[in-house]
């Protein structure tokens, strides 16, 4: 096993231009031949495998082709790829790329040495016949190699396997708060945690007690318990170990703290006092800052729980949409149930995240998101478009 | 939101719900919020009345953030949230969630 920067350095002293981008071995100006007699240059993308930081031997054979379909040296379709032609953008400021697919008779590659000297001799063999001065192998000059995995503690190999890298971008280098870790906040954080983003501040000045613990994500020792820390030091020091980022902030959110959230780019809102939410919504509206706003809101019978949890979008402006936060306590009981469970907690929080990174392009969107209510006993998810606004979208 | 048979109209739509002491009269639906059956007068139901059968203690300044889904219903507009100053046809069989949704 080698680590991604040896990789990289042993394509290099072979002559391959190569860089490594989000997990993806990038080898640069690779000949083919595009058309009867005529000779041009593509990328070949190549995700790396990886276990535990390291790289191991590749599990797959497909590579991705930011070229045009290869061609045999008369124009035929070229023998021994075969090509998805279906091209979408894999690596962020990479052109649209196509799925390529090819190996060695009987057995994937040994090593991505061997994968990449196969894909470039099949895709170039054409090429060089027509042109024998054309090769991949330009680049004989040892050059740094960037080690940086953003702010990951290691590669997201999960995005370089799916060719999302592209996709990815449109949320890279935001910076997120998530106000309250209770269920929903702390579920909120397990799945931005995985996002390329820049940085993810915490706001709780709770301490992580033992029933927060049967409403979060992984599971809490009796040592984490014991250890009587705030939930925003707690949930740090969990989630620095894949998200190097993680800003923890033991204040209590009010109209005095509320400037903290100043430099945020987006904000998720789980917090269960309603009366607390004014200054911050307040706060958010005048700096332009949209948020996602998430509540439950259960009862039990003798035929279960029952209720609706709502997941409101409000975009800077969006007066329909604030207005359907609730904003007062409930000082009579009148509602009278604190039920909460871990699994709609996180269903809460995955369609806060989702409707989130819609907005910012990552999922596609036929409907401006805002307002979503799912009805657990009926199973059906009730939703109700943005109202006009300004400044939509990041 | 389906809201081909929702009305912007004032929240006190022309039905109302029964007592059990009325339960005798002929014409009547059953609707059901959150989990419990109610007999039902009338053709349709607003959020004002939705909000009295779920929390009868709940003030008029209460009802406004609270959030009101129904299925069930008539056909066209089946299912739906009714957002305020709305009213819907009611249907024998309607099932309405009316919550106030603020913990998280």
């Amino acid at each position: 096993m080698t680590n991604p920067e040896q990789e990289v350095r042993g394509l290099r002293e072979e002559g391959y231009n190569v860089a490594l981008l989000d997990g993806t071995l990038v080898i640069s100006h690779v000949p083919y031949v595009r058309a009867a007699g005529n000779v041009g240059f593509g990328d070949l993308l190549v995700p790396l495998a990886m276990e535990g930081g390291r790289v191991v031997a590749p599990r797959e054979h497909q590579a991705w082709w930011t070229g045009g379909a290869p061609k045999e040296t008369d124009g035929a379709p070229l023998n021994g790829i075969s090509v998805h032609h279906a091209g979408r953008s894999c690596v962020a400021g990479h052109a649209s790329a196509m799925m390529l697919c090819g190996r060695i008779r009987g057995r994937e590659f040994r090593d991505y040495l061997e994968f990449v000297s196969t894909y470039v001799a099949l895709l170039g063999a054409p090429a060089v016949a027509l042109d024998p001065r054309v090769t991949a192998r330009s680049s004989r000059r040892p050059v740094p190699v960037a080690t940086d995995t953003g702010p990951f503690a290691y590669v997201d190999t999960a995005s370089s396997r799916a060719a999302l890298g592209a996709l990815n971008a449109t949320v890279k280098g935001r910076t997120v708060g998530i106000v309250g870790l209770g269920g929903t906040g702390s579920y909120v954080l397990d799945l931005v945690s995985k996002c390329g983003l820049d940085a993810i501040h915490l706001f709780d000045d709770d301490v992580l007690e033992q029933h927060s613990a049967f409403r979060a994500p992984g599971a809490a020792t009796i040592h984490d318990l014991r250890a009587r820390r705030r939930k925003v030091d707690h949930f740090a020091a969990v989630y620095r170990g894949i998200h190097r980022r993680v800003v923890p902030h033991a204040v209590r959110m009010d109209a005095r703290t509320a400037p903290l959230l100043d430099p945020l780019d987006f904000v998720f809102l789980c917090i269960d006092d309603a009366a607390a939410k004014p200054p911050i919504m307040n706060r958010l509206a005048e700096r332009g800052i949209a948020y996602v706003d998430a509540g439950m809101g259960l009862y039990a019978s003798d035929r279960g729980i029952g209720g609706a949890i709502r997941t409101t979008l409000v975009e800077p402006g969006d007066d329909t949409m604030a207005a359907l936060v609730p904003t007062a306590g409930d000082s009579e009981g009148v509602y009278a149930t604190n039920i909460q469970t871990c699994e709609l907690n996180a269903l809460n929080a995955a369609l806060a995240v989702i409707a989130w990174k819609r907005r910012c392009g990552f999922y596609g969107a036929n409907r401006s998101d805002g307002n979503s209510v799912f009805v657990v006993e009926d199973g059906r998810l009730h939703v109700q478009d943005a109202g006009p606004s300004e400044g939509r979208a990041a | 939101m389906k809201d081909s048979t929702e009305h912007h109209s004032a929240d006190t739509a022309p039905g109302r719900a029964l007592t059990v002491a009325d339960t005798n009269a002929r014409d009547y639906k059953t609707i059901v919020v959150n989990g419990r059956e109610h007999p039902f007068v009338g053709d349709e139901i607003g959020r004002g009345e939705l909000a009295r059968l779920a929390f009868p203690t709940v003030t008029l300044a209460g009802q406004s953030a609270l959030t009101v889904a129904y299925d069930h219903g008539p056909e066209g507009a089946s299912h739906g949230l009714l957002g305020s100053g709305r009213t819907t046809r009611v249907l024998d069989g309607q099932t309405f969630s009316v919550s106030l949704c603020d913990k998280s």
